[in-house]
């Protein structure tokens, strides 16, 4: 029996033995954060929504060798970092997870002042700090998905937030 | 208080804020902000960022994202049966660490190796139950304590893309996202025709003979009425020595389409009949989905509108931009609509002919000859008289242009003419 209260990794497990509605469940659950993940770094609208399909659609292959020994959310979080690491090596080889310049003619937006003041904060700070303020993690899941000690998540965040801080200040004044 | 006399770090004042301190030490980072004006100003900038972070927001996932996985969802035909070591998951098998497992490989190929040495050299024949052992390798779980995540076109490239197949699935599946406590989307193999939330546009035209034209001219009125039906157009021709003829375009209700169509083909002998659906689930779908892009965009760029202050052309320029953005909604709503209609209403063109029956009418005599004559001269008088009326149209239509070509050309040709009529060569000939 499925039920908004259902744990993901009940889900996945129930989804092993064949139950297609808890893998339904899981795409309502994350379809809409997943593609956020995507949409934030990258600037193709189109492409977001390409590696937001292939996301699940690794789920669903993988499904056999899923092991709760994680969370899902950390576990389809990773599958979503491989995937935007990948999509940035084949454009720009040995690129950083950066953000993409936005799309002509949707530079008038909210936020339009947050993201040019995010492109200009180092590449991995900025990862953190958008796993931390975006997609919500926790500073031991930022670890366990970034592959770094907890104490250097900790030390690249406050950086990136006092680098944003003074980086929002000035262009306020400036405008 | 200098920052060198705090007990409490500014990192650790950043976890505190996040929530990220144990109890005991977030106890003691609260009595020490209560108290330090530096640590409050502090704590107010992370606020202030976080809030200003929130200001970037996206928009909401399109609805076709769902478009190549619902596929590969109903092609995932469950995890298979005959490995057994496959699919088992950690629920229900004990938590060994990999070294445990390569052990246990190990010893396993020790005892098949022992066995079949030890029946290799036995004369007769025993059963080699230990060839059959499990193949370890196939369950030892990943060291990371992430489970491992397939990489980018390791195996998702066998599933196309936003497969056709998908998009009735994926209606589906969106219908199901609305409505979580409905069971359709199950793992039964209905078949594929029950798609309640597939969009289709259906049409249809049928072509009809009919003895009674007026008969059936007044059914075709009932059954409009009965089923809710409206004509878009209808024509009626009468034309002398052949049958009258009627061209309807109607507008049925979808849903009561086929019983329309099968009162109507009563109404005569059916000459020609066509049917065709026209699919438009992922057009509403992406229509909806840019509907609801643009909503999105606009209410933003009111936002921007009310929150910055900045330069008159920038203002200027995002009160085009909203200009714009409305626009595009209410071109895309009308879309919809007219989407919404189609479906809604299937089209049924109606041919309906009557059987043409000539008739030997010998109760009016023929006119008589001079009667006849008579109108074979008022015939050839009104012919000259068009005539003549015809030529002098032409002549006022040409008139200008030739005379004005002749005023143009006049003198040049005539300059012409005298110089060739002065040349040796005139002369001579």
């Amino acid at each position: 029996m499925i039920t908004a209260t259902t744990s993901d990794e009940q889900l996945m497990l129930d989804f092993q033995q064949g139950c297609r509605e808890a893998f339904a469940e899981l795409f309502c659950r994350y379809r809409d954060p997943i593609y956020g993940f995507f949409r934030r770094r990258l600037s193709e609208f189109a492409r977001a929504e390409e590696l937001a399909q292939e996301a699940f659609l690794a789920i669903l292959k993988g499904i056999a060798r899923y092991e709760p020994r994680a969370t899902f959310r950390t576990y389809l979080y990773g599958i979503a970092f491989n995937l935007l690491a990948a999509e940035r090596r084949k454009r720009t080889p040995g690129a950083v997870l950066a953000l993409e310049a936005p799309e002509p003619g949707s530079s008038v937006e909210t936020g339009l002042w947050v993201r040019q003041a995010l492109e200009k904060l180092d590449g991995r700070d900025r990862e953190i700090l958008l796993l931390r303020e975006y997609e919500q993690f926790s500073y031991a899941e930022i670890a366990e998905l970034v592959r770094i000690p907890v104490n250097t998540v900790r030390s690249r965040l406050f950086r990136a937030r006092l680098a944003l801080k003074d980086l929002l200040v000035s262009q306020q004044g400036l405008s | 208080m200098t920052r060198s006399t705090h007990s409490v770090g500014p990192e650790e004042l950043m976890a505190y804020l996040d929530g990220e301190l144990p109890v005991e030490r977030a106890r003691q980072c609260a009595a020490h902000l209560e108290q330090c004006a530096e640590c409050q100003t502090l704590a107010a900038d992370l606020k202030s960022v976080n809030q200003q972070l929130n200001l970037w927001q996206v928009e909401a996932a399109p609805e076709s994202v769902a478009g190549a996985v619902v596929p590969a969802l109903e092609s995932w035909r469950g995890l298979p049966k005959s490995k057994p070591g496959r699919g088992l998951t950690a629920g229900r098998w004990p938590q060994f660490r990999p070294w445990v497992w390569g052990l246990a490989g190990a010893v396993s190929a020790l005892l098949v190796v022992t066995t079949l040495t030890t029946l290799h050299h036995q004369p007769s024949p025993a059963p080699s139950a230990a060839l059959s052992a499990p193949a370890v390798g196939d369950q030892v779980a990943p060291a990371s304590p992430v489970p491992p995540a397939p990489m980018p076109g390791e195996e998702t490239q066998s599933l196309a893309l936003k497969s056709p197949v998908g998009i009735a699935s994926a209606n589906r599946l969106l219908d199901r996202l609305s409505d979580r406590t409905s069971s359709s989307f199950s793992a039964s193999d209905e078949p594929r025709s029950a798609q309640p939330g597939s969009m289709i546009a259906r049409t249809a035209s049928v072509t009809l003979v009919s003895k009674d034209f007026d008969q059936a001219r007044s059914e075709l009125d009932a059954v409009l009425r009965r089923h809710n039906g409206y004509a878009a157009q209808l024509t009626v021709d009468a034309p002398a020595g052949t049958g009258r003829s009627l061209t309807a375009d109607l507008r049925i209700p979808a849903s009561q389409l086929d019983a329309a169509l099968a009162e109507i083909k009563k109404l005569g002998r059916v000459e020609q009949e066509t049917q065709g659906g026209e699919e438009v689930t992922q057009q509403y779908m992406d229509l909806n989905a840019r509907l609801s892009n643009a909503r999105n965009t606009e209410q933003r760029l009111v936002e921007v509108l009310q929150q910055r202050t900045g330069k008159m052309a920038d203002i200027l320029a995002v009160e085009n931009e909203i200009a714009r953005v409305r626009g595009d909604i209410e071109q895309m709503e009308a879309e919809r609509q007219g989407l919404e209609h189609r479906v809604a209403y299937a089209a049924l063109q109606v041919q309906l002919k009557e059987e043409y029956k000539a008739s030997l009418n010998l109760s009016v005599p023929p006119p008589s000859s001079a009667a006849q004559m008579k109108n074979s001269l008022v015939d050839g008088l009104r012919a000259a008289t068009d005539s003549l009326l015809g030529l002098a149209q032409l002549l006022l239509y040409c008139g200008p242009v030739l005379l004005l070509w002749t005023l143009i050309l006049f003198w040049p040709a005539r300059v012409l003419w005298r110089r060739w009529r002065a040349s040796p060569a005139a002369k001579s000939s």
